[in-house]
């Protein structure tokens, strides 16, 4: 009774999850007809009997309709007994003695007389689509006969089948299997595409690669082909990883951070992902400059806690495991060249939102006021002017007070402004400081290899074009040879090294007022010290110290120069030796140093250098600083960084791979040392080499009394910039892991893995360092056992489950039980000044995060779809912080732990081989990634109060990054902004507000939902390719105009022509009104802070597309070309966006408002040539 | 064979970075870090920026410093000033990180909210956590590991003087003003003597137990300080008896007070790099043109107080939003507080009724950007000059005042005036002589606070009042302390504000 009803129960769930798969199925529009199999298992018996009834018998037995001729087999006799065995064997064993055979075609089996038939011969080659590199081992087989071969090691085969086989199956570990029609006899070119799948089933975690089914881990995998062309498009090696792996974000919006996986885990410690090259950490910066596109094999995600333990400490962000391409055994010189060039443009000035001249002109009328701002105050004090500390009159206020002052007649000031107006300073500004960007690539690698012996290596260029006339171009040189020394010694050898040069001007320091003009129509400088210093005081300085404080923008950026050589090695060696069957040694040592020079200089005629001349020169004319010569800075930074590895692997399997073990032990020392000088010197003639010298002492301590100008609010003006400038800073550490991944039966799997970290964390004490990270996993392979057999279209189905902690670790010198002093030399006090930069704290621990992942792996179809989802909670406790503290014991905070937060979510990742044909293939990708944050913990020093809400990023109780917003209430009558307070009363001032009530939450900035759909399609010899990235479910502030009082001295935002002008303007508009000096009445960051400003920031791009042309056979051929591949492709061709104000989410801050450089869309054109 | 070779070599190997990891490996230092251990670090603590004025800065990342707040808000509440509309809105335009803004506007208006929720005090603030460091140095110096005992206590004893005198500065401006009468339940400012940032729970000592602490801690403390200093911003013997006598001073115990100060006055007196500038030659030398005085703003008078040879000890504030020159003017000098200037007084030439280019406006004195809540040497001679007159010595008090006056004006002009006849006349002249000694620089706060309960001076009080033209507002008594801000009131939540 009870077997019975679970056999129910169970047949039931088979239905439910068939239903489920099957209406999975149509989700997906995939047609697919659910087949008998030959693999089935029957049990038949029959003794002595005449072949059609036992033919009907299986017939019977099966769900097999079998087709046969009567008469043909009446005559026959045959036995069989089969208890529980295949169709296919049944069979076989039925027609053993019988001149009968059989051919299965979907649910029916015929069985027709054996004919001697002809053969014929079927040769061919094997070859990558993407390279054109013979694929060596290929299996190539008659779909009908089963009769196959394999390819040589020149990708080539040949085999003898029956002429009634009209198609053969070719397939490649790490390919996409292709069946191709072989209905001629002649030599086939076969090209076989890399499956993104396949090679997914080895993951690489920087320490050890382990195949996938032998971890529990949350883990995701990108092709370095995969990168490759995107890079090109970017210029960027990591950025082109966005859309490739869920979980992983980019973020471009100036505010936010970068890299991200899995959404923010520390508000003051990294945030960003550990980025990690052939099993040692490297800075993005490094990687950028140090890893060529063209030379990543692959680059593996680790996102959970038994993904990302072994790396300990530096985890808690997920890490990002690149992994560079070596050679192959057995393969003579391949030689391939990839170049491309990109060319990305000129920002969009219009998209920032700015005036014309002719409406910055109207609105200059409309506002100017000599009431508060006279003729007699602004041309002898700052009035009005923040920042300025020497009276300024602007070119678009002189004609105005000319007229004041009856120099000039009405016309003559309306023709003045009326100039103004009509002059444009954006198109002379692009002409004389900006270039279009645009980079190019070229990269020559070879590879190769004998028996002993494997070696790849590339030679690259890059060239890279900036916005504001710069330049560098760096040259890279990559080595990688791996030596077989003998059967149980393999000794890896990297050298990396690149040499990068760059060249660009000092940005003079100007406003944007958008009349200036650099030169006149003749081409003749135009000086702007107007918007610097009221002419009479620059006459003033020209009469009694002879400096012509004129300034002339495009003759200081043309003259000065800022030049940068960096220099970069890597050199990283590793060392394997098997000790006895199954244990390896690895030892690994690798060296990182880069170093850059910068130096920047200035003439003598800058305007920079003058003013500080003039600012150092009495007014009796005594010039305390050199009189002539520039300004030199040169600058030094060293980063090295080297890591030595040693480490144990056991790998074993016993019983038939009944029992897999693979265990690792090691420990690792690693330092990283940043090193920085510079020095700065006046009057440097850069041609001689010669300096002056000048009382620097005097200069720093006393001053100058009684300048000519002005340098600060002090009655005298000090010099102290310093001569001579060092940093070093040192981290070391030691750590210690282990790791053990067991397997049994090749169905349930088993991970644990537990590491220590200690650290040169200056005035903590060890003990308060011995805080093990670990993880446990468990993954369990369902489509392996017997009772999903039934599950003919489930080619995997994996459950995995893990749990641990990872750790972030405060910085060196930041938290200890010790008082830190930091000394500093200040020429006031004799000796040695030191500071407390931390006050003792016992009680500090490194922040903890705890990492739940459940996750599911499947594919269906024979490989056709597949994905994977995970599910994660994450739980960060001891955020490390500066914790408030009471403001008696002499400090506001110090850091210390001051809360927790959690983000969950999930994650989905679709792969679909939509068609694949002979000719035609498409394929689809999508990722899904879903983030939820909260901090459930933060001490703050002071509770927010309504008037500083709006600028807290972390709030207890909200996501990261919330905006909260006033709730607008419009413009009152006299154009002031008004906002509700928390009874709904409306309140003009945030400080009148009763509490933080009063706020909405407006929402997050970091993206909910982000992740990516691609599509590739190839005919023939076209590759078209695209992908859309989004971002979904977050806010962003948008931008306003920000000028609401004083003077104007740089262009206003448009939105300051809809402010309010007269009483009833509050019906039309929101913008607050003008008022000349600071109305105390009026609270604008009411509306630069208002609901009404916040919008949707979710968009999705086209971020790239890309269509790739492979050249013809022949053509290849007669260029002695294995193939020859031109890619054509463009980035950030449109966008959907959700705000109707025209603001793309990608450039602004969202925090702000503030808007960024937005770039038209990019273009790229490349050449790849493999060479035979 | 070969294979045991290797093995040789993998050992080694890991020999070799076992070596390095152990426990040294990882005792480097940051290069620029220490931890106090040795005297010089506990000196190297007080030759430090972050004790030279009463600005409240913080260490933001590392090494780099934000000022939180700078104004002390005690320069507002001064009865020396007046202004119109335009000047109260112009110095509500600053913000209490530079100077002026709502709090000084509110302390300008005698409203006892100066500081909003989530307003710094510069004062609070910047006394406390230098508190701090004066606590390590006083509690750690003796534990150095090196020096004689000697020159330990030297250090040792600055820290303790400074410490006190920290409290005694917060007790100025958040305790009530000493009243022997009062005193023992008066409420001050929590006493603070150990360095630690682990403590949750402070209680406001009363005004009795404050003074008796900064008292006891002075007298023990100053035998021990060294009788030179290297530097006007490290305290020495003249230094720590002339705080001792300005806090007795403070308290009324003129005779106490006149002790200190006797000692700090001998020990001075072989000092020569402590002085009096003469104003009848200095002027010309800093610049002063008699034709030209709108122009004598900015000069080469040594107007940062430690730079000032009047100085004995610098504890600075700043005064750039009264006093600056580049903006409009804020607050002025009343007319009457000029009118206590005689004819040829030389301290005349620091107000200007005219801005450099030449636009008029009511007095101010542009020249000053910092005051000193330290010890000058003329404040050293009018207290010990107000001490004689009260005890009862008017000779020595008139000769010690004629000192004073005859640096800041022609010898001829300098005599006490003959109206000047009796004892209380002449304790009156020297309070005159200290506001005009001190005008425009808010330190007029201290004798308000002192002199408020002092029968000779409850006249004047009917002056102790602010306006913009329309409105006027007076000092009152409860207006003598400043309310404990905010920011700290909410982690002591069991303290009772002050009214």
């Amino acid at each position: 009774m009870e077997k019975i009803s679970r056999t129910k129960e169970r047949k039931l769930y088979y239905h439910s999850l068939r239903v489920t798969i099957l209406s999975f199925v149509l989700l997906l529009g995939t047609l697919n007809v659910f087949a008998q199999s030959v693999s089935d298992k029957i049990t038949v018996e029959c003794n002595n009997e005449s072949l059609a009834t036992a033919l009907k018998k299986i017939e019977k037995a099966s769900k097999f309709k079998v087709l046969f001729t009567y008469n043909e087999v009446q005559s026959y006799k045959v036995s069989v007994s089969a208890n529980n065995e295949t169709v296919a064997d049944v069979m076989s064993t039925v027609l053993r003695r019988t001149p009968f055979k059989y051919i299965v075609r979907g649910k029916f089996i015929t069985v027709s007389k054996n004919v001697v038939v002809s053969k014929k011969k079927i040769t061919g080659k094997v070859v990558d689509y993407k390279t054109g590199e013979p694929l060596i081992g290929a299996t190539v087989y008659d779909t009908e006969n089963k009769i196959g071969s394999s390819t040589g090691t020149d990708g080539t085969f040949s085999i003898i089948v029956p002429s009634n086989c009209y198609s053969v199956n070719v397939s490649y570990i790490g390919y996409n299997t292709r069946k191709v029609g072989v209905n001629e006899e002649k030599n086939y070119y076969i090209t076989l595409s890399e499956s993104v799948q396949s090679l997914k089933d080895v993951v690489i975690t920087g320490y050890q690669s382990i195949s996938k089914e032998r971890s529990a881990g949350s883990f995701s995998l990108v092709k370095g082909s995969e990168i490759k062309d995107k890079a090109n498009l970017k210029g960027s090696v990591l950025e082109s990883l966005e859309g490739l792996s869920t979980g992983f974000n980019v973020n471009y919006s100036a505010d936010a951070d970068k890299y991200l996986i899995r959404g923010i885990t520390s508000i003051n410690s990294t945030r960003t992902p550990l980025f990690v090259v052939d099993g040692v950490p490297l800075s993005s910066d490094a990687i950028e400059e140090m890893v060529n596109n063209n030379d990543i094999e692959s680059v593996t995600f680790l996102k959970d806690a038994t993904a990302a333990s072994i790396w300990g400490a530096q985890a808690a962000n997920g890490v990002v495991v690149i992994s560079t391409k070596h050679g192959t055994n057995d393969r003579k010189l391949k030689i391939s060249y990839d170049g491309s060039v990109t060319y990305k443009g000129k920002p969009d000035y219009s998209y920032n939102d700015l005036m014309s001249s002719d409406m910055f002109i109207k609105n200059i009328k409309e506002i100017f006021d000599p009431d508060t701002y006279s003729w007699n105050s602004v041309t002898s004090t700052v009035d009005g002017l923040t920042g300025y500390y020497n009276p300024v009159v602007f070119p678009h206020e002189q004609p105005f007070y000319d007229f004041l002052n009856g120099t000039i007649s009405q016309s003559e000031r309306d023709a003045e402004l009326s100039k103004l107006a009509s002059q444009d300073y954006r198109s002379q500004y692009e002409k004389y400081f900006m270039s279009n960007a645009y980079f190019t690539n070229h990269a020559v690698s070879f590879s190769g290899g004998g028996n002993h012996y494997t070696y790849y290596g590339s030679l690259s260029y890059k060239g890279n074009k900036g916005i504001n006339k710069d330049m560098s171009n760096k040259y890279a040189l990559n080595l990688r040879q791996v030596f077989d020394m003998t059967k149980w010694l393999t000794l890896d050898l990297t050298f990396n090294a690149s040499v990068d040069k760059s060249h660009g001007h000092v940005m003079p320091t100007m406003t944007n007022l958008p009349y200036l003009q650099y030169r006149d129509a003749s081409g003749n400088l135009l000086s702007q010290t107007d918007t610097k210093l009221y002419s009479s005081y620059a006459d003033n300085v020209l009469n009694v110290s002879g400096i012509n404080l004129g300034f002339y923008p495009t003759q200081d950026f043309d003259n000065s120069f800022v030049h940068t050589n960096g220099m970069n090695l890597r050199a990283n060696g590793g060392l394997t030796i098997k000790i006895i069957d199954g244990l390896k040694y690895e030892g690994r040592f690798q060296y990182y140093r880069s170093s850059s020079k910068t130096e920047q200089y200035q003439p003598n005629d800058n305007f920079d250098v003058l003013w500080e001349r003039a600012a150092a020169t009495t007014e009796t004319g005594t010039q305390n600083l050199p009189k002539t010569g520039g300004w030199l800075t040169k600058s030094d930074a060293h980063d090295t960084d080297w890591t030595i590895r040693n480490q144990f692997t056991f790998d074993k399997n016993w019983q038939n791979s009944l029992h897999q073990l693979t265990a690792l032990a090691g420990f690792e020392v690693r330092e990283n040392r940043i090193r920085n000088y510079s020095n700065f010197v006046r009057g440097y003639d850069y041609q001689t080499m010669t300096y002056t010298l000048y009382d620097m002492n005097t200069l720093a301590n006393t001053g100058v009394s009684t300048p000519l100008i002005q340098k600060s609010t002090n009655s005298s003006n000090t010099f102290s910039s310093p001569y001579f400038k060092e940093g070093d800073t040192r981290y070391r550490f030691v750590s210690y892991y282990g790791n053990v991944a067991y397997t049994y039966n090749q169905k349930y799997v088993l991970n644990g893995s537990i590491r220590v970290d200690q650290s040169n964390l200056f005035g903590t004490s060890a003990r308060n360092q011995f805080k093990p990270i670990w993880s446990v996993g468990a993954a369990w392979h369902m489509s392996q056992e017997d009772f999903m057999s039934g599950f003919k279209d489930l080619n995997r189905l994996t459950l995995r489950l893990s749990y641990g902690l990872n750790g972030n670790s405060p910085d060196p010198g930041l938290g200890g039980p010790y008082d830190i002093l930091n000394a500093y030399s200040s020429s006031l006090y004799p000796g040695a000044g030191f500071k407390i930069i931390t006050p003792g704290n016992d009680k500090i621990s490194w922040e903890r995060t705890h990492v739940w992942n459940f996750g599911v792996d499947f594919s269906l179809f024979a490989n056709r779809l597949s994905g994977s989802f995970d599910t994660y909670y994450k739980h960060t406790t001891n955020l490390l912080g500066e914790v408030p503290l009471n403001s008696v014991t002499g400090w506001f905070s110090a850091l210390g732990n001051l809360g927790n937060m959690n983000n969950k979510g999930f994650e989905l990742t679709l792969n679909s081989r939509n068609v694949q044909t002979d000719d035609f293939e498409w394929n689809t990708e999508f990722t899904l990634s879903h983030n939820k944050n909260k901090i459930t913990m933060l001490k703050v020093e002071t509770a927010y109060s309504a008037a500083n809400m709006p600028y807290a990023n972390y709030i207890e109780g909200y996501a990261a990054n919330t905006l909260f917003s006033y709730r607008w209430a419009g413009l009152s009558n006299n154009g002031l902004p008004q906002a509700y307070n928390t009874d709904n009363t409306v309140v003009t001032k945030s400080n009148d507000m009763s509490d933080t009530k009063a706020l909405i939450n407006s929402g997050s900035t970091s993206p909910k939902w982000f992740g990516s759909l691609s599509n590739s399609f190839r005919y023939k010899d076209f590759e078209l390719s695209f992908m859309f990235v989004y971002n979904l479910g977050y806010k962003m502030r948008k931008d306003l105009n920000y000028f609401h009082y004083g003077r104007v001295t740089e262009n206003l935002h448009k939105d300051f022509d809809k402010r309010w002008r007269t009483a009833g303007d509050e019906k039309t508009t929101d913008v607050p009104a003008y008022s000349s000096s600071y109305n105390s009445a009026c609270d604008y960051y009411l509306y630069e802070f208002a609901d009404i400003n916040v919008f949707n920031a979710s968009f999705a791009k086209l971020r790239d597309l890309s269509l790739i042309y492979s050249f013809p056979r022949f053509v290849c051929d007669k260029l002695s070309c294995d193939n020859i591949r031109l890619r054509l492709s463009a980035g950030n061709l449109f966008m959907i966006r959700a705000n109707k104000q025209g603001i793309d989410p990608e450039a602004i801050s969202l925090k702000s408002g503030f808007r960024s450089d937005r770039y038209k869309p990019s273009f790229s054109a490349g050449l790849t040539i493999n060479f035979k | 064979m070969k294979r045991y070779n290797i093995f040789n070599w993998s050992f080694i190997c890991l020999l070799l970075v076992a070596l390095c990891s152990c426990s040294d490996y990882l005792d480097i230092k940051p290069r620029g870090d220490e931890v106090a251990k040795k005297l010089s670090d506990y000196e190297g603590l007080l030759n430090s920026n972050s004790l030279m004025s009463l600005s409240y800065t913080r260490s933001t990342s590392g090494t780099s410093m934000t000022i939180l707040a700078s104004d002390i808000m005690s320069q507002y509440l001064s009865d020396e000033w007046i202004t119109d509309a335009a000047g109260l809105k112009q110095l509500g335009n600053g913000s209490t990180m530079a100077g002026g803004g709502y709090g000084a506007v509110q302390a300008y208006e005698y409203n006892g909210d100066v500081f909003r929720t989530s307003d710094y005090s510069a004062a609070w603030g910047s006394i406390y956590s230098q508190l701090y460091i004066y606590n390590v140095v006083a509690n750690g110096a003796m534990d150095a590991t090196d020096g004689t005992t000697t020159e330990k206590l030297a250090v040792q004893a600055e820290g303790r003087v400074m410490r006190a005198y920290m409290l005694f500065l917060a007790e100025q401006f958040f305790g009530q003003p000493y009243d022997a009468s009062t005193a023992s339940t008066d409420l001050s400012v929590p006493i603070v003597t150990e360095a630690s940032t682990g403590e949750t729970s402070f209680k406001r000592a009363t005004v009795k137990e404050l003074y008796d602490y900064v008292t006891s801690e002075m007298e023990d403390a100053c035998p021990n300080l060294p009788d030179k200093t290297v530097h006007r911003l490290r305290t020495y013997k003249a230094a720590g008896y002339a705080m001792l006598g300005k806090v007795y001073f403070m308290m009324g115990d003129y005779a106490n007070a006149l002790k200190a100060l006797k000692i700090a006055k001998t020990t001075l007196s072989t000092d020569s790099s402590v002085y009096l500038y003469d104003y009848n030659t200095m002027l010309k030398t800093w610049g002063y043109k008699a034709a030209t005085p709108e122009k004598f703003v900015s000069n080469s008078y040594p107007a940062l107080v430690y730079k000032n040879m009047e100085t004995v000890y610098s504890k600075s504030y700043s005064l750039t939003y009264i006093c600056s020159y580049l903006f409009s003017g804020s607050l002025y000098v009343k007319p009457e507080f000029m009118d206590l200037y005689g004819a040829n007084d030389l301290r005349r030439a620091f107000y200007v009724a005219k801005s450099r280019t030449g636009v008029a406006y009511p007095y101010m004195r542009p020249i000053i950007k910092s005051v000193n809540l330290g010890i000058s040497l003329p404040d050293i001679y009018l207290m010990l000059a107000e001490c004689e007159a009260r005890t009862g010595d008017t000779t020595n008090a008139e000769s010690d005042l004629l000192e004073l006056r005859k640096h800041r004006m022609p010898a001829a002009d300098a005599a006490i005036p003959s109206t000047v006849s009796s004892k209380d006349d002449l304790i009156c002249f020297i309070v005159d002589e200290r506001k005009r000694e001190f005008l425009g620089t808010g330190l007029r706060w201290l004798d308000l606070r002192r002199l408020w309960n002092d029968s000779l001076f409850q006249t004047e009080k009917s002056g102790y009042t602010h306006t913009d033209g329309t409105n006027t507002w007076t000092l009152t008594k409860q207006r003598l302390t400043l309310r404990i801000p905010p920011i700290v009131l909410q982690w002591n939540t069991s303290w009772k504000d002050n009214d």
